[in-house]
């Protein structure tokens, strides 16, 4: 009897669990359809002119898809981003296991480097596009700019806050150096990094738009410029919803990496933002 | 003075023991050259013999903890020598078991996996390791915990899956900080009882840091008292209480209290020379 009861119980808690996943799913759906649909009453309301409507930047997302456009600004914007989070994140991380594991130079250049944090990175585009030209090394370096500080802070910090009993534990068992390395500094780091990314993210979207609204030939950016120059709104917002789409796509694919690398979390939220 | 008192070179001359602490001074690195003012610990000198199992005891800050990772190779002494089984350590030496005042398990490996990385530092391969986790663990109560990440064990299973990391390494020399200090009273019994009876079986060498003076009497041949800081050795108690012995029961047997009651003359003395300092 106890047995069937703890099957029954387990049952349960499934079916809970289950029921959970099903409210959230649908409460995502009205999430999306609830601006929908106002936005859509509201274009007739202010008159498309000024705000376009859902069904006609659907109807430029189906023209664009034919005519290749899509693929040509999409894919434009999506490169700048990701080679310039990838190369941001690989200085970030380099910077960061120095700067933490060697205090002194950390707390001199300090000042340094706050400041040029505090210094909006958007001002270094120009300076970009003179020396690297209006193609894509401009707009990877301007990303890659904004990406690394983000980086270099996190891994800082994880790399300050690794147990040193756990250091100590390994040393005491005299494991070499690149056991240290491999098996407590490196899955010490994973949460700060990942953490990184997940702000990165949207650091290295606005670097690749702005690097293209200020000097480009192709790419969303690019494209918000030139269709607002003509008054073409759907042409505008068009290419912010394909921004977002690409954004959440990004932190889609982290959330699910989150997932898998961040296990043992319990308590973590990683597995419900998908 | 008491006989037993201030015996701190009583014997080590005779048998070279397993550990050979010698005269050992540590001075933390600071600016100022104030006498005392960064002396952690002041010549202490003792040996523990082979297969020996003595607790160290004194107040908080006395230096004790910093003692152990002398021992262990972990940083240098200022002055002094100590040697492991003959040698002179000057890096960390062979077959060290420390274990820490927290556990220092990995957040992000399973309990076997923790454990199996003992085994591998010793030199195993990939399963054989495995297999000896897995053996270690059922042995120490924990086979239904084998797969459970620490954030998934209580503090008590946690300690254990320490203990048996550091037996899968093989060591022939147990260092333990406070090991039971995080655990609430049943949890120490319980967990105490279990470690008692894996280290009097192994019969190896033990280094035992402590503040309980009832923990230090149940569990040693030998307690090592220490003066406040900075540490010098301050009395010697030897604990001739029978073998296999039991964490809690041990409290009963006869003759205990007195010994409480010596130790803790010693300590108290030096407790109330820190309390007049800090007022």
């Amino acid at each position: 009897m106890k047995a069937e009861s703890a099957a029954e119980f387990e049952r349960q808690r499934q079916l809970n669990a289950l029921k959970v996943a099903m409210r959230l799913r649908v409460d995502r759906a009205i999430a999306v359809a609830v601006p929908l649909v106002l936005w859509q009453l509201a274009s007739h309301w202010v008159g498309k002119k000024w705000i376009s409507s859902p069904v006609d930047v659907a109807q430029r997302i189906w023209f664009m898809l034919l005519d290749g456009s899509l693929e040509l600004h999409t894919w434009e914007t999506f490169k700048e981003a990701i080679i310039g989070l990838a190369i941001g994140v690989v200085l970030g991380v380099v910077f960061g296991i120095v700067l933490g594991l060697w205090r002194r130079l950390s707390d001199a250049v300090d000042p340094v480097v706050m400041g040029l944090y505090s210094l909006p990175r958007v001002s270094l585009a120009p300076l970009f596009i003179i020396w690297l030209g209006i193609g894509l090394f401009a707009k990877v370096a301007l990303v890659a700019s904004m990406v690394v500080f983000v980086v270099l802070f996190n891994v800082r910090e994880g790399v300050r806050s690794i147990d040193r009993e756990i250091i100590d534990a390994f040393r005491s068992m005299n494991a070499s150096r690149a056991a240290v390395i491999r098996h407590v500094i490196v899955p010490s780091l994973v949460p700060w990094l990942l953490t990184a990314i997940r702000i990165g993210i949207g650091m290295a979207l606005v670097g690749a738009v702005v690097g293209e609204m200020i000097g480009a030939s192709r790419g969303l950016g690019w494209y918000v410029n030139h269709t607002s120059g003509v008054y073409d709104m759907t042409g505008s917002i068009t290419a912010l919803v394909i921004l977002m789409i690409l954004a959440m796509i990004f932190n889609g694919v982290l959330a699910l990496i989150e997932r898998r690398v961040l296990r043992w979390r319990r308590g973590s939220d990683a597995w419900i933002t998908t | 003075m008491e006989p037993q008192l201030g015996a701190t070179s009583h014997g080590i001359a005779a048998t070279p023991g397993k550990i050979d602490i010698r005269g050992v001074s540590l001075r933390y690195p600071g600016f100022g050259s104030g006498e005392g003012s960064n002396l952690a610990l002041d010549n202490v000198s003792f040996g523990i013999g082979d297969g020996e199992f003595v607790a160290i005891i004194g107040p908080s800050g006395c230096g004790k903890s910093t003692l152990l990772r002398l021992v262990s190779g972990l940083f240098p002494a200022t002055a002094g020598t100590i040697a492991v089984s003959g040698q002179v350590v000057t890096k960390v030496p062979p077959g060290i078991g420390f274990l820490f005042q927290s556990d220092a398990l990995l957040p992000w490996k399973t309990a076997i996996e923790n454990v199996a990385i003992g085994a591998m530092l010793a030199g195993k391969g990939q399963k054989e390791a495995r297999a000896r986790a897995h053996a270690l663990l059922h042995e120490i109560g924990l086979g239904q915990a084998i797969d459970r990440y620490p954030s998934e064990l209580s503090g008590g299973m946690r300690k254990r899956v320490a203990l048996s990391r550091t037996m899968a390494y093989e060591p022939n020399v147990f260092l333990l900080d406070e090991p039971f200090s995080a655990l609430d009273a049943q949890t120490r019994i319980h967990v105490g009882n279990r470690f008692l009876r894996v280290l009097e079986r192994l019969g190896q060498t033990v280094m035992f840091v402590t503040h309980d003076i009832d923990e230090a009497i149940a569990l040693a041949d030998r307690v090592v008292v220490m003066t406040a800081a900075p540490g010098r050795i301050a009395a010697e108690f030897p604990i001739n209480l029978a073998r296999p012995r039991d964490y809690y029961q041990s409290r009963m047997v006869p003759g205990f209290r007195e010994l409480q009651g010596q130790i803790w003359d010693v300590l108290r003395r030096e407790m109330q020379g820190v309390l007049s300092r800090e007022g």
